[in-house]
């Protein structure tokens, strides 16, 4: 088995691909002489994957390693029988969809000859091998692929509790298509009567970190609609100096909330308790706490590897990415433990906790895992690529496109990314979830 | 960038996927339309049913067009790049062609020469 560093190949784009269709679609206009290749003959081997984790990670690449490989014993673990599209969770919890939009079965999406087990993973033990099941069993493996996503931390806020969510003017896009649809009715109460509302984000990485961006335009959008703004005073509280780890959004953004939408930003404000029943909310800032009455209040988790990650031996154990899954940023290799690759939310890269970006890693990880099984060089790389369709307001998005390097990488030169547009709302309310679901399918 | 036919015709694929076999039998009885179309061309008026065709492919184009926005929950006052105003008339011709193209041949039998 080899590690080495991999040439950084071009990936097909989640959003580019998306757009393609959108384009090919609306025009009725086919699409020829965009061919590539078709996918390398099958490799013989006898090898126990084992994937664990059945989001969109841990399908798709069980789809591409079923594909890839002939005779492979790959084993899916998971109890989860649910299927969310947590790319629309922002929708859900702003009225824009249903809850039922975004749950489907996980059934649908596992290919033929993998073995699906309906129990969850508490112990990973590489140094033997294997996992430990919450089941009692212990399953063998000859190359793990971890893709377990990630927990949020409700508890790490003191008097927050997921059940609070939808009550006392509390939401929250995270916690599940149940809670979104609570934080609607709690945001729909703060429209209809005004007041204080509360836009957090947590320290640290977290999934979707447009999610909080879009939630406090979207509720904004919507008071105008209703003819409230007047009587809403909206805060919007990093915990530090940034809003958006892209630099041009991030002054983009610095600038539009406070002059265009009239949203204070209040920096260095991370969320530490809250009063449910008073409706205060306490931020610890540099100058101490600060507590803050509200109406209404968008709390968004601390979020972590699960614990069995972030306090085992697969989590990096100093430096930034503590406690997230230590992988090799470009080959999502293990840079520990070879035969373990990871993929998703739970890796500790330095960018990338989107669906976007599992679609750029899932064919990285299936073409290593299959180099690796056959004792080759790397033959794929992830160059970081991520994307965020940022709504801005309901019919208008910002396409932004980045990679490692933070430099914008739109698909289309023709797409301004600081534009706000109805195009990519187009992408995000028609398109994203078809391309998602051919993701699943390891088709795109 | 770099993307495939296969994956295009994948993600249309599950676009449609919730209303693909109602899909599949419009466009079957389509084809047997067509096909009675072609047995009785000589009994057929063609020039004025093409005519009517393409009157309702346009109708229904911009139709669709003036629709697409709305279908996204937004409004036409929204489309404020050249993209936006090219992707909403790309729409319009597309499903206008394919709306011309579908109702060609019930068109056509309904404007048959008399006796």
């Amino acid at each position: 088995m080899t590690k080495d560093h991999p040439e950084n190949t071009s990936r097909r784009r989640f959003l580019a691909g998306s757009a393609a269709v959108a384009g090919a679609t609306a025009t009725g206009l086919g699409a020829g002489g965009l061919m590539v290749s078709p996918p390398a003959r099958a490799v013989q081997t006898q090898a126990r994957i084992l994937i664990a984790g059945a989001g969109a990670a841990g399908l798709s690449i069980a789809t591409r390693l079923s594909r890839q490989l002939d005779g492979a014993r790959i084993t899916l673990v998971d109890s989860r029988e649910v299927h969310l599209y947590q790319p629309g969770l922002t929708l859900v919890a702003t009225g824009n969809w249903t809850p039922g939009h975004v749950e489907d079965r996980n059934q649908r999406y596992i290919p033929e000859g993998v073995e699906w087990v309906k129990d969850d993973i508490v112990e990973f033990m590489p140094d033997q091998d294997q996992v430990a099941t919450a089941g009692g069993d212990t399953l063998d493996y000859d190359y793990l692929v971890i893709t377990t996503g990630l927990q949020l931390n409700f508890d790490e806020i003191e008097g927050m509790d997921t059940d609070l969510i939808g009550r006392n003017g509390i939401g929250c896009v995270y916690a599940s298509p149940d809670h979104a649809e609570r934080t609607w009715q709690a945001a729909s109460t703060f429209i209809e009567s005004g007041g204080v509302g509360l836009f957090t984000r947590p320290p640290g990485p977290i999934k979707c970190a447009g999610a909080p961006l879009k939630v406090t335009m979207l509720i904004e959008d919507a008071l105008q609609d209703k003819g409230n703004r007047a009587n809403a005073e909206l805060h919007y509280l990093p915990p530090a100096e940034g809003l958006f780890s892209q630099p041009d959004v991030n002054a983009f953004l610095k600038d539009y909330f406070p002059s265009k939408r009239d949203i204070a930003i209040d920096y260095n404000h991370p969320l530490t308790a809250i009063d449910a029943e008073r409706q205060e909310a306490t931020f610890t800032t540099p100058d101490g706490p600060v507590t803050r009455d509200y109406d209404f209040i968008h709390v968004v988790p601390p979020m972590s590897a699960p614990d069995m990650i972030r306090h085992g031996e697969l989590g990096w154990q100093d430096g930034s990415f503590q406690g997230w899954l230590e992988v090799d940023q470009y080959s999502m290799q293990h840079r520990r433990y070879p035969n373990v690759f990871g993929a998703g939310d739970v890796v500790g890269t330095p960018i990338g906790k989107t669906a976007a970006s599992v679609k750029a890693q899932a064919p990285v990880v299936a073409d290593n895992v299959v180099a690796a099984i056959q004792d080759q060089a790397f033959p794929a790389a992830w160059n970081g690529y991520t994307s965020c369709p940022l709504i801005t307001e309901k019919g208008q998005a910002m396409l932004v496109e980045f990679d490692f390097d933070l430099a914008m990488t739109p698909s289309f030169s023709f797409i301004d990314p600081m534009e706000s547009q109805w195009a990519p709302w187009f992408l995000k309310d028609r398109m994203l979830h078809a391309a998602y679901n051919a993701m699943l399918r390891g088709r795109v | 960038m770099e993307f495939s036919i296969f994956g295009i015709l994948a993600v249309v694929l599950e676009l449609l996927r919730p209303v693909l076999l109602p899909l599949a039998l419009v466009i079957l009885a389509d084809a047997l339309l067509y096909a009675w179309v072609i047995a009785r061309h000589s009994h057929l008026r063609i020039a004025p049913a093409l005519r009517v065709s393409a009157v309702l492919g346009v109708a229904g184009g911009i139709g669709a067009a003036l629709y697409f926005p709305v279908w996204t929950g937004a409004s036409i006052t929204q489309l404020s790049s050249l993209l936006d105003y090219v992707a909403v008339i790309g729409a319009g011709i597309g499903l206008g062609i394919a709306f011309a193209i579908l109702v060609y041949p019930p068109v056509q039998l309904l404007m048959r020469k008399p006796g």
